[in-house]
């Protein structure tokens, strides 16, 4: 019940800000660009590390019309998702025993640029599809106790996306919608906890410009 | 749309860097219990164990301070009920002793950044020095020791008495176990967690075994 109550509020923070500092641009923004402001909800895929689908992360995304309808731009999102490891011994290497539980984070931070090809320009509903490839950050974290373990890596990013945005009124802002796949090739140990590369599945919902 | 892309930057660092942490409400609290020992050592070869009845407390003071209360005691005795039960006989004269078991409490890491990693402890004012146990020079770990320090931390060395003797011999350390329990902030130790603690370093330690 918290966490859906701090989703809410996350959410309706973040439409406030952005409707708050549309309005009075609204009419120098040029049909030409996009942009989106999103909260997201990821599922990792195959990742053990931390398989636990979370809502702890948000996208951003903008763009410009190169043609009626495909836009190319730039994307920034992040995301947390956790895993709690119950109490064990772990074998850090011949002899060393450590026994503990944990909790794991996997913090994922892909950035670079997009492509959009966006149907019913003009129109309340657009959907589009789209293609996003850059760069990943990730950050490996074991917490125990007072530690905490970590690695950070480094990868490339490719994401498949399909979305759509609705505009119900004449103005911008509106609503956007997507569904996206990811990949990294980030890979990274920690203790003996090994990841090598990462997928994941995930739903966006925000703001559309 | 100029208005725009400054403010999508401006909002996309201010939530980058909450990157959300774990929920650290929901780890056991119990120790983290580390251990480790000397492979080429023959545990079965020693039967008799010598054990201070008081704990080491390495804290912000320059002379030795000792924990001997009844809690200290709790925790001295789940150390000698873990070596009787492997077979090892606690003696009282540290002459006859195979084996010598120390015990140190991490009160403070006060001192801590004066002293090399990653013994830092052994520098400590009034720790356990050679000459308590006999005539050797120094000590050594016989295999890698990987410690994090921090306050709340009991610290256990097993030595090898039976080790040469000399100023310019070694004492080596044929077991350590680190437990380290305290949730950061805390300052008050819970003797039942701890003698959990230590009964849990012998139970990952099933080497630690006299010939009977």
């Amino acid at each position: 019940m918290k966490t859906m109550k701090y989703y809410f509020y996350r959410v309706m923070a973040v439409a406030a800000l952005t409707l708050a500092f549309a309005l009075p641009s609204k009419a120098q923004m040029s049909e030409n660009y996009y942009a989106n402001i999103d909260w997201q909800f990821n599922f990792p895929l195959g990742i053990d590390f931390a398989d636990k689908a979370s809502g702890w992360g948000m996208n951003f995304e903008g763009g410009y019309f190169i043609t009626e309808n495909f836009s190319v731009g730039a994307f920034l999102s992040y995301h947390s998702n956790h895993k709690y490891i119950p109490r064990q011994n772990i074998i850090l290497n011949e002899g060393a025993t450590l026994n503990t539980d944990q909790q794991h984070t996997l913090f994922q931070l892909p950035f670079g640029a997009t492509g959009r090809y966006t149907f019913n320009r003009g129109e309340v509903f657009q959907p589009y599809i789209a293609a996003k490839i850059g760069v990943q950050y990730a950050k490996l974290s074991s917490e125990f106790n007072v530690f905490e373990n970590r690695d950070n890596t480094w990868g490339f990013y490719i994401s498949p996306e399909v979305g759509i945005n609705i505009f119900p009124w004449f103005y911008k802002p509106g609503f956007h919608i997507a569904a996206y796949y990811s990949y990294a090739t980030n890979s990274g140990n920690l203790m003996t906890y090994s990841v090598d590369g990462m997928s994941n599945f995930g739903l966006r919902a925000g703001i559309a410009f | 749309m100029k208005k725009v892309f400054p403010i999508l930057l401006m909002t996309a660092a201010v939530f980058a860097s909450c990157e959300k942490e774990a929920d650290s409400d929901q780890l056991d609290n119990k120790f983290v219990v580390y251990t480790n020992y000397d492979k080429s050592a023959n545990f079965g070869s020693f039967s008799t164990y010598y054990l201070p009845d008081s704990i080491l407390i390495i804290g912000d003071k320059q002379e030795a301070e000792y924990w001997q209360d009844e809690n200290a005691q709790k925790i001295i005795a789940a150390y000698a009920t873990n070596m009787d039960s492997r077979g090892y006989v606690r003696t009282y004269n540290k002459e006859e002793a195979n084996l010598g078991l120390q015990v140190s409490y991490v009160k403070s890491t006060y001192y801590v950044t004066n002293y090399g990693q990653p013994e830092w402890w052994w520098g400590y004012p009034g720790y356990w020095g050679t000459p308590y146990w006999g005539n050797w020079g120094d000590w050594y770990y016989p295999y890698a020791v990987t410690y994090s320090y921090s306050t709340g931390s009991f610290l256990t060395e097993l030595l090898n008495l039976e080790a040469p003797q000399g100023q310019t011999e070694k004492l080596p350390v044929l077991w350590t176990a680190y437990m380290s329990g305290l949730l950061s902030g805390s300052t008050s130790v819970n003797v039942n967690l701890a003698v959990q603690a230590v009964n849990q370093a012998f139970t990952q330690s099933t080497y630690l075994q006299a010939t009977r």
